[in-house]
């Protein structure tokens, strides 16, 4: 079966084929929920925030404008619900991505040294700003261009690289300490 | 809506936060903030006061933005996404007095609001208080036909629909029965978009002199 | 020392990339939402008021999602209907005035059921909210309700928040309520 394109299966949910949404569903899953699991640093409020970005945008997908843009239609829901579920939790004194994610994950290191260095990045992303923290994951994780991010976040290419840059200061400044070469 | 309008807007109510500090006693709409009876955080209060400020200032309805932070509370939203929705509500109003002309109801501006919201562009806005016969009449109904039709067909297309029925000066209930005609139709299997076009061309404009 | 700084931001992307993505599991929550929204395009009535829906309180809890399909599961589909009736105020005729709206719902296994709209600030406890059972799941109110258009929803058991299939439904871009519209005229 050959593969649909996001505006494809788009216009067959549009057209009365709820199951379809099902395709898009599992195709953005991933990545999308790296991003919240990063912008929110629990594995709960991610998904949390990702199955109600989904679920909103099932509902309001006869006002996507650009169909086979889906994915940055749903980036932008998302990175809203992330805006205020991170507003609504309290802050954690330690977040972090479970122990499987952990022992699946490609390392070299011992999984228990891994695991804890990634609750020290989680602890210091949560320690930037919302907005930084956004720029940073789309800039670094998700490679997205300047010009998209802008369009995607409404804000100007020069603030984005400004908070970029400040969200890299940061983060070495807080990581240097546990950070072995 | 124009840089221009969004500058106004800005320094409207950037001027209405700076002034708070000098009528706090204001009992008028914020039943949310009242001592006493306090449901909202306090930061959220000073945004609300300050959105509330801007409408009065800029003569839009305060109960739509009352209502909506009401709405906010009920569902046991937090401050910012309340803060969010009045201000988007507000910047709604605002467009929609813009398209509509100074002298828009109250009713037609929410009704307008809402349009926006669901996708309508200002543009369209201006074409439908253009189109509509006599220029007088109350566009709440249409509006809010248009709205409930765009839930099931592009926004796009029913828009010439509406304009249609607007230049055959089609009534309040012969909008609402239209929207009943195209539902019951849909139901039957209809193709949305097709349905509200043939529904709507069943009435014939008044001719222009 | 200076290598060592741009290698940390490296080995954060490096980290954060293969993070574990969420589980698959969670497209079988989302569709089990979807599958209880109404669908896009075509529509049929009967399936819509027979089939269990879930409707949410609030988007992040799940919890009463999962209560309200149940409750939904229970009694074999809610049946809800407005019937509006209104009354004129008095015999003089004013512009802008409040009309009187019968509003109507079947829900067979509710203990208490309340309609809330702009016409009530949205209060799920005041009195004049409370509908009355009247036998067999039906549940009625007349309140006063301004002319124009109107939005509403039920609430039941003061938890689930529903809106009215027989009625255009509002999407809520705020705040995610399940909101019906109307439009009261004058002439009702």
């Amino acid at each position: 079966m050959e593969s649909l394109s996001d505006g494809a299966i788009v216009a067959r949910v549009l057209g009365g084929d709820a199951e379809a949404y099902a395709q898009l569903v599992a195709r953005h899953r991933e990545r999308f929920g790296r991003f919240a699991l990063h912008m929110l640093g629990n594995r709960e409020d991610a998904e949390e925030a990702l199955q109600d970005a989904f679920t909103r945008a099932y509902r309001s997908l006869a006002r996507c404008e650009d169909p086979d843009r889906f994915g940055a239609w749903l980036f932008r829901i998302l990175a809203n619900r992330c805006k205020t579920a991170g507003s609504r939790r309290v802050r954690r004194r330690r977040t972090f991505v479970s122990d499987e994610a952990a022992m699946l994950s490609a390392s070299e290191e011992h999984p228990a040294e891994q695991a804890a260095w990634r609750e020290e990045i989680q602890f210091a992303l949560q320690q930037l700003r919302a907005e930084q923290r956004e720029a940073f994951l789309m800039k670094h994780v998700d490679d997205l261009g300047y010009d998209e991010m802008s369009e995607l976040t409404g804000v100007g290419v020069s603030a984005l690289k400004m908070r970029v840059m400040r969200a890299c200061d940061r983060l070495r400044e807080l990581l240097s300490e546990v950070h072995s070469v | 809506m124009t840089m221009r309008a969004r500058l106004t807007l800005a320094m409207v109510t950037a001027t209405a936060m700076a002034t708070l500090g000098s009528s706090l006693a204001r009992a008028q709409g914020l039943k949310l903030c009242a001592p006493g009876d306090r449901r909202l955080d306090q930061a959220t209060c000073l945004a609300y006061r300050a959105v509330l400020d801007s409408a009065k200032r800029l003569k839009l309805p305060t109960d739509a933005i009352e209502d909506k932070a009401v709405q906010g509370v009920a569902s046991e939203s937090d401050g910012p996404m309340i803060v969010a929705a009045i201000q988007r509500l507000l910047t709604n109003l605002y467009a929609a007095k813009q398209s509509l002309g100074r002298n828009a109801s109250d009713r037609d501006l929410k009704a307008a609001a809402n349009a926006l919201d669901a996708g309508a562009t200002t543009r369209d806005l201006a074409v439908l208080a253009a189109a509509a016969v006599p220029r007088t009449r109350s566009l709440e109904t249409p509006l809010t036909v248009l709205v409930e039709l765009a839930a099931q067909v592009p926004m796009v297309k029913v828009i010439p629909d509406v304009k249609w029925m607007l230049q055959a000066a089609v009534s309040d209930a012969k909008f609402q029965s239209y929207q009943r005609d195209v539902q019951a139709q849909i139901a039957l299997g209809g193709d949305p978009t097709i349905v509200a076009n043939r529904l709507s061309r069943a009435f014939q404009p008044i001719p222009h002199h | 020392m200076s290598d060592e700084h741009e290698r940390i931001i490296d080995d954060v992307v490096h980290a954060l990339r293969n993070d574990a993505p969420i589980e698959p599991m969670m497209d079988e929550r989302v569709m089990t939402v979807v599958r209880g929204l109404p669908r896009h395009g075509r529509r049929h009535v009967l399936s819509r008021l027979t089939r269990p829906r879930n409707v949410m309180v609030s988007p992040l809890s799940w919890g009463l999602i999962a209560a309200g399909a149940l409750f939904f599961a229970a009694g074999a589909g809610a049946m809800v209907s407005v019937v509006v009736r209104a009354r004129a105020a008095s015999r003089v005729a004013v512009a802008d005035t409040a009309k009187s709206v019968t509003f109507t719902v079947v829900a067979p296994n509710a203990t208490k059921v309340a309609v809330v709209g702009s016409f009530n600030r949205w209060g799920t406890l005041s009195p004049a909210a409370q509908m009355k059972h009247q036998g067999g799941g039906v549940w009625t109110t007349t309140v006063p309700v301004h002319v124009g258009a109107v939005e509403y929803s039920f609430v039941v058991d003061d938890s689930l928040w529903m809106a009215d299939p027989t009625a255009p439904r509002v999407i809520d871009n705020d705040f995610g309520l399940p909101k019906s519209a109307i439009i009261i005229t004058p002439d009702q």
